[in-house]
């Protein structure tokens, strides 16, 4: 039996209606703590709301679930790809899962490039879903879980909030839900629709070094009418500057204006690439040593 | 006439050169040049600081990142600490007129007081022109110069880029670390690293 602490009380039935808000809230989480009371599977937070949504109802021993971490931001704010940019961080997620199931990492979708000068962030706005893989292969039988996570995110705008939300998704689901799993289903393969791909065996990356700047050429077998560059690493390319963008018959060729912050040459540039047609590809470009001496000598 | 055509070439030499001095700053190679006003209406120029090492340190005190280090006490004890070892601290400003985070001479004069603060300046900036030429990103955004003029340390001002104030006391400060090791001859062992903080308030278009 839970003891409610004896300043509670008198804070609940107290004159002074702030005391009693706050007493209120206390008590509900403490009632919550104590019966393990299930966590909400929508959170809403300043500038966004967050929530879990599945496509599927109910786990299936031995079948992959998608889960999804969908963050629905007010109009100007965004949140963060892995690498964020200028500034900035990538959301988290910490899971609590029953014996059995295993979270996978999140999968990226291709992100934007978003400016809030002097920044170039790279990231998310308006609506986006995070997919990320649950694995079943261990689980026997299927009974019902609760896929419960901590979320962290960094919501941005000209200024930055930090958040966290503890959310859960309860399964099999509630009967009211279960009507929500085709447009749940339909959000998740659109949000893996743009994570990117690696780059096909038959494509050919290449960085060299040019005074200032990177030259990243991609062959991709057919003129690309335009692209963005997206580094994976940090503090390799300077963010803000802005991309030179060059098809040519073979693929697009990117300028990126080196970090101020890079003192050693990198081996490789790697990066997501967005190109026409919502395609986006992981690519490595090697930089060629020799070449960038004989150019910059 | 040998002489005539090498001292055109030497010529050319020189203003093919001379741009780089207002190129990107970059760890290993001079500071940036700059003088600018204090709010006590005192010029400071970088190169009056020759002999010295310099600590920059852009500001904004209504700035989240700003005030972890603020509210915790770190930055005042860093200003303290490192000029009470002769280093020459300046505060920067950039914020633009109307733009957050902008003050007047007098609000940052009272700012500093009632903060405990003892950078050795607080410069103003509302152009952004220094801020340009280091090309300052975020607040705090900071910046190391060694005795010779050379830049040694470009970046955040730790490794925990949030805004939690409990996370000054087990980050890795990059400054200080910048500062022991450069002033013992060694080498910086993070030289740079990518700031972390609110984007610096530039004035529109600049």
């Amino acid at each position: 039996m839970l003891l409610i602490p004896r300043f509670l009380v008198v804070c609940m039935t107290s004159s002074c209606a702030v005391c009693r808000r706050v007493s209120a809230a206390i008590v509900i989480q403490l009632l919550a703590a104590a019966s393990g009371m299930a966590a909400p599977r929508q959170v809403s937070a300043p500038h966004l709301t967050v929530e879990l949504l599945a496509d599927q109802a109910t786990i299936v021993p031995g079948k992959d679930l998608w889960l999804g971490i969908r963050f629905a931001l007010e109009p100007g704010w965004h949140i963060y790809w892995q690498n964020p940019g200028d500034s900035g961080g990538p959301p988290t997620v910490g899971w609590k899962l029953p014996a059995g199931l295993a979270a996978g990492p999140i999968e990226w979708p291709a992100p934007e490039r978003i400016e809030v000068p002097p920044l170039v962030n790279y990231g998310y706005d308006g609506d986006v879903v995070l997919p990320v893989r649950i694995s079943a292969a261990n689980r026997q039988p299927a009974g019902d879980v609760r896929l419960a996570a901590t979320v962290k995110w960094l919501v941005c705008r000209d200024l930055c909030l930090s958040g966290r939300a503890d959310v859960e998704l309860p399964l099999p689901l509630p009967p009211e839900l279960t009507g929500a799993v085709p447009g749940w289903k339909k959000l998740l393969s659109q949000a893996l629709g743009k994570v990117p791909r690696a780059a096909p065996a038959s494509w050919k990356a290449e960085a060299r070094s040019e005074g200032d700047n990177f030259v990243v050429s991609v062959q991709t077998g057919r003129r690309e009418a335009g692209g963005v560059f997206f580094p994976l690493d940090e503090d390799q390319i300077d963010d803000s500057a802005p991309q030179k963008v060059e098809p040519f018959a073979e693929g697009v060729r990117f300028t990126l204006r080196k970090s101020n912050r890079l003192l050693t040459a990198p081996a490789a540039l790697r990066g997501v690439i967005s190109l026409p047609g919502a395609r986006a590809f992981v690519v490595s470009a090697p930089l060629d040593a020799k070449v960038s001496q004989r150019r910059t000598r | 006439m040998r002489t005539a055509k090498w001292a055109i070439v030497l010529a050319c030499a020189i203003a093919v050169a001379a741009p780089t001095v207002l190129a990107a700053p970059k760890v290993g190679t001079p500071a940036p040049a700059f003088t600018a006003t204090d709010t006590q209406s005192r010029p400071h120029s970088l190169a009056d600081y020759k002999g010295k090492w310099v600590v920059l340190e852009w500001h904004n005190q209504g700035c989240p990142y700003v005030q972890k280090q603020y509210k915790s006490g770190n930055m005042q004890k860093l200003q303290q600490e490192w000029t009470g070892k002769g280093v020459v601290w300046l505060t920067i400003i950039s914020s633009a007129p109307g733009k957050q985070g902008y003050v007047t001479a007098e609000q940052e004069d009272a700012y500093v007081k009632e903060q405990h603060a003892s950078p050795t300046a607080v410069l103003l900036d509302p152009e952004g022109t220094i801020g340009h030429m280091y090309e300052a990103k975020t607040t705090p955004h900071m910046f190391v110069i060694d005795p010779k003029g050379v830049l040694v340390y470009d970046g955040a001002i730790d490794d925990k880029p949030t805004t939690d104030l409990a996370d000054v006391a087990t980050a890795t400060n990059y400054v200080s670390a910048a500062l022991k090791e450069a002033m013992a001859g060694k080498p910086v062992t993070t030289p740079t690293s990518k700031p972390y903080g609110c984007s610096v308030k530039y004035p529109t278009g600049s």
